[in-house]
């Protein structure tokens, strides 16, 4: 038995029909698999609608104000604006690094003064800074 | 071999069907459409994978996979004469996927206890000639059905495997030496 006689018969056998039945079972199992995989996408489809028309129904209900809530004002800010300070006094030029903690004291100390009735208009505060360096000494002179 | 293919392919076909209508009204869900596309090429899927893989169940594994694949990606195959050639080289890599997870191997051995006392008639001498099949490498053995039993020409086997036309030569000749050799040792035995 030569090579082509062999691949000739090979061939033979693989021209010969398979049953019918096998083809069958295949495509059913394809098509089984597609009509689940559709019915998936179905669901998925479903419930994200769902999930759609819960939110909007959420999103579009108007809600009662809460009690206690309706007569306070829109929004108070936690702390004063900077616009209640004084003008400024001339002040040393290291003084102005920090500035931001001693404007806070002096800025409540002024809301303090103007708050309180019959007190002094103007009263002079000083605020000596030690630092590190000895030989530097730091005064905060505010009204 | 090119007319061969297409004889085959041509032989499970409706004719009174337009191939790209039908590919079309599955593209747009159709189950119908694809039933009857499947139709058209299951003998071109099963046959090819079933010698690939030697195993009627396996192969029946690897044509529903083949088949999803297909259905997933009709969307990019727009003329109906690409599908042999996408099947061909889906179904190629889908059993070199089952095949690795199986690992079909045949011995001599094997042979000997598939074949009976007799003289080998015809019968033995296919079932010896696919069990030399089952001995090859998988690239081997897809080369051989390829191109010896689906009738491809040797370029349209080296797109379908991913390589060189060099290279499907090359496959084919050591696989036709191996066949050779487990043939002269299984009917030598057998004489």
């Amino acid at each position: 038995m030569n090579e082509e006689d062999w691949v000739e018969l090979l061939r033979e056998a693989h021209q010969e029909p398979i049953a019918p039945a096998h083809y069958a079972a295949v495509r059913a199992r394809v098509l089984a698999e597609l009509g689940r995989q559709r019915r998936r996408v179905w669901r998925w489809v479903w419930a994200c609608g769902m999930a759609a028309v819960v939110a909007a129904a959420v999103v579009l209900t108007p809600r009662p104000e809460p009690v206690g809530q309706a007569s306070r004002p829109a929004s108070r800010p936690a702390f004063l604006p900077a616009q209640v300070y004084g003008p400024a006094a001339p002040v040393q030029r290291a003084a102005e690094i920090r500035r931001p903690v001693v404007h806070r004291r002096r800025a409540l100390t002024q809301v303090k003064q103007e708050g309180r009735p019959g007190g002094p208009p103007h009263q002079q505060v000083t605020i000596k800074l030690l630092t590190d360096d000895p030989n530097v000494v730091i005064y905060w002179i505010g009204e | 071999m090119r007319t061969l293919a297409l004889a085959a392919m041509v032989g499970s076909t409706d004719s009174s069907d337009d191939p790209s209508r039908t590919i079309a009204a599955a593209r747009d869900g159709d189950l119908a459409a694809f039933d009857l596309l499947m139709r058209q090429y299951e003998r071109l899927v099963l046959a090819t994978a079933l010698r690939m893989l030697g195993s009627l169940e396996d192969a029946q594994d690897a044509s529903q996979e083949v088949f999803l694949k297909l259905f997933r990606n009709l969307g990019k195959l727009e003329r109906a004469d690409n599908i042999a050639a996408w099947l061909y080289r889906v179904t190629v890599n889908v059993c070199h996927d089952v095949g690795r997870k199986r690992r079909p191997t045949a011995s001599v051995e094997e042979a000997e206890a598939v074949a009976a006392a007799d003289p080998p008639d015809d019968g033995d001498r296919r079932r010896a000639l696919m069990l030399s099949l089952r001995r090859l490498s998988e690239r081997e053995r897809a080369a051989v059905v390829l191109r010896d039993l689906e009738g491809l020409s040797t370029g349209e086997v080296a797109r379908a495997m991913g390589s060189s036309e060099a290279t499907v030569r090359s496959q084919i000749s050591q696989a036709r030496v191996k066949m050779r050799e487990f043939l002269e040792r299984y009917f030598r035995r057998r004489l």
